[in-house]
């Protein structure tokens, strides 16, 4: 997954890149909008992260540009955090807006929400019981409360709630949830399903996540 | 209100009363130092001048009633009593027909009676228009061997005469021209006035495009000119202003996010020993603290002027929460803790940046000293004139006597257990709520979590 990073700070495009690389992407960096325009006419790219103080074009100018000439979804960052930076950048089409400094895991997360997002169907609303599962919105509504899981535990549970009442197995869930079936998330693959049944239960869902041994699991309603 | 207008046209009226009262005062002087006497004298000639003709004609009784009559018909009103009492008058009727016998008696005798100055009282000219016998002048004549007392006056009506009428006009007009010269001048005066208030206005909601258009040479003039100059100060000071805090957020901001972020990676090396690892940890604890610090320190100075400017608009409390909850969702995650919200669309007059800001301190509060596994749970709905946002966690709580002193500034509940505090977090909350007349409650139990209550008022949506 190609990932274009412009910021003129050479040393935040340097701790970006480290971290995005670590998490898998593959990152090109630019210095300023004229030059991240030049690797656009080289490369393709799945997401931008871009600066918003910069020299020539600033932020807000080349994501109008992105966004509206290549359809490229965008993270701006700014030091700025006040709410009328906030309004400009959504109106120059951006996907979303963090505000130095932030945590590199932030970053992170932000990046696979958008991708997601960008992956899947958006219109997708699914009930089970007295549950109501918003693939557009990531909230989970039971019993009239909303909820917000955790991705991963959301993603298998809708995986699940789509399947209602028959097995899903192991492997078709860890590919789903986490991009590729490796004998790695096994463990991980537990440890999220019983807190989702956790989760679940201290809710008040009419379901239940059953084990079927050796296969997968299955969503049954109560 | 008592507008310009009213005033400078009431003044107008007055100005013209006073001064109608003063020239009739004013000709009432000139006229009893001058015209009086003037005119007595005049009329007394014109009673001797009959008299004279009536001696010089030989005329019987019956012919001098003719003769009374013609005079009066040429614009005079004529009284005369015999020495028997016996009154006649001729022309015009008189109003009043009083006359004292003692007058008629020495005018008989051969005495000049002038009533003008007799029975008018001094300074009244408008005397000299009363119609009646004592306002004549009087002398006595001889006809046929009887003794007569003759008065006679010049008939009012033919005092009023056309050109009266044209003074009478002449002052009206002059009147209604003036008042209507000064309706046109306050509308001149005004409008540049209602613009400056309009511009007034304008500034005092951070807006500084507007044009003023007053071209005058007068005070107005200089007034606009002077308007014009505080605008463009203002505008730049503002300017100046946002950009300093920009320019201190951009400038502190990025060097202190490469501390954090370069020092978190030399915390994760595996070839650091524990030691060191937890000194790199240190750098980066603090070096998040002092980005939060010098955050919330601006925030915190600005919210200190009394004349911080609110933004009143319309504000969506419930998207707010939510896009503060999705805006910490990641560190939900790494906490496994869980998140529950119950909110109403609300919609109310507010200033949106402050009320985020309340929304993010407290959400990042319940997150940070939440316990790991544990809940939060967010909900907002409108009762009777209050919104009511309800924020509680399971996490440390609060002791008990640490909670009259929560809001104050710099005031951390353990500095010991450090968790990134600046102290500050709360008190922006209590004093942003302070500016939106609205106020907020906490609730809490050591090691079982704490609730916070905010109640927004509505009362306050007119601003």
């Amino acid at each position: 997954m190609k990932i274009l990073v412009v910021d003129d700070d050479a040393n935040i495009l340097q701790l970006l890149s480290i971290h995005l690389r670590k998490e898998g992407y593959i990152v090109t960096c630019a210095e300023h909008a004229e030059a991240a325009l030049q690797k656009l006419k080289e490369d393709t790219f799945k997401l931008a992260v871009v600066d918003v103080m910069m020299p020539g074009l600033n932020g807000f100018e080349l994501a109008e540009i992105l966004t509206s000439d290549y359809e490229l979804p965008v993270i701006l960052l700014t030091a700025k955090g006040q709410l009328e930076d906030k309004e400009r950048g959504f109106n120059s089409g951006a996907d979303d807006y963090l505000v130095k400094p932030f945590e590199p895991k932030e970053l992170l997360f932000r990046i696979a929400a958008i991708l997601r997002r960008a992956q899947h169907n958006l219109d997708e609303k699914i009930e089970v019981a007295n549950i109501v599962i918003d693939k557009q919105s990531y909230e989970v509504v039971i019993n009239g409360k909303t909820t917000i899981l955790p991705m991963k535990e959301f993603e298998l549970l809708f995986l699940l709630a789509s399947r209602a009442n028959k097995t899903v197995t192991r492997s078709t869930l860890i590919e789903e949830a986490w991009g590729e079936d490796t004998e790695d998330y096994e463990l991980s693959l537990n440890t999220h399903m019983n807190r989702l049944r956790d989760r679940l239960r201290k809710h008040g869902a009419l379901v239940e996540v059953v084990t079927v041994r050796g296969v997968g699991y299955r969503l049954e309603e109560n | 209100m008592k507008t310009l207008y009213r005033q400078f046209i009431g003044a107008t009226v007055l100005i013209l009363t006073i001064s109608i009262v003063a020239a009739f005062v004013l000709a009432n002087v000139v006229y009893s130092i001058f015209t009086k006497d003037k005119l007595e004298t005049e009329n007394l000639e014109v009673a001797k001048s009959v008299i004279s003709h009536l001696n010089d004609t030989y005329l019987d009784k019956h012919m001098l009633d003719i003769y009374f009559d013609s005079i009066g018909e040429l614009g005079y009103q004529l009284y005369v009593v015999d020495e028997f009492g016996e009154a006649k008058s001729y022309g015009e009727q008189f109003h009043s027909y009083k006359m004292s016998s003692q007058v008629v008696t020495d005018v008989l005798n051969g005495q000049i009676y002038t009533g003008s100055s007799r029975f008018l009282s001094q300074f009244s000219m408008m005397n000299h228009f009363s119609n009646s016998v004592e306002n004549t002048v009087g002398i006595a004549f001889l006809f046929d061997g009887v003794n007569y007392a003759f008065f006679l006056k010049p008939d009012s009506k033919m005092l009023f005469s056309d050109f009266h009428v044209i003074i009478v006009g002449f002052t009206g007009s002059v009147m209604l021209i003036s008042i209507f010269g000064v309706i046109v001048m306050t509308r001149k005066i005004i409008k540049p006035l209602s613009q400056l208030t309009e511009a007034t206005k304008l500034i005092s909601k951070e807006n500084f495009n507007f044009q003023i258009n007053i071209k005058r040479d007068d005070e107005i003039g200089q007034l606009a000119e002077a308007f014009h100059s505080m605008q463009i100060e203002l505008k730049h000071n503002i300017e100046a202003r946002k950009s300093f805090i920009s320019n201190v957020s951009h400038d502190f901001q990025s060097p202190l996010m490469n501390i954090q972020g370069y020092a978190d990676l030399l915390a994760q090396d595996a070839a650091l020993n524990t030691e060191q690892t937890s000194y790199a940890n240190i750098i980066v604890e603090e070096a998040k603290r002092l980005s939060l610090l010098t955050k919330q320190l601006l925030l915190i100075t600005s919210l200190d002027h009394d004349s911080y400017p609110l933004k009143w608009e319309k504000v969506r409390v419930d998207q707010q929460l939510k896009s503060i909850i999705l805006k910490h969702q990641w560190q939900l995650d790494e906490k496994n803790i869980d998140i529950t919200y119950n909110l109403a669309p609300i919609e109310l007059q507010s200033d949106s940046e402050l009320l985020i800001n309340v929304w993010d301190n407290l959400i990042s509060n319940a997150i940070k000293y939440n316990s790991e596994n544990g809940s939060i749970s967010v909900s907002c709905q409108q009762l009777q004139n209050y919104v009511e946002v309800v924020i509680s966690d399971t996490g440390i709580g609060i002791p008990q006597d640490a909670l009259p002193y929560l809001f104050d500034r710099f005031y951390r509940v353990d500095k010991a257990r450090n968790r990134n505090g600046t102290g500050l977090g709360l008190s922006i909350v209590q004093q942003s709520l302070f500016k939106l007349n609205s106020e907020v409650d906490v609730f809490s139990e050591e090691g079982k979590g704490t609730q916070f209550i905010i109640k927004l008022n509505l009362s306050e949506e007119n601003n």
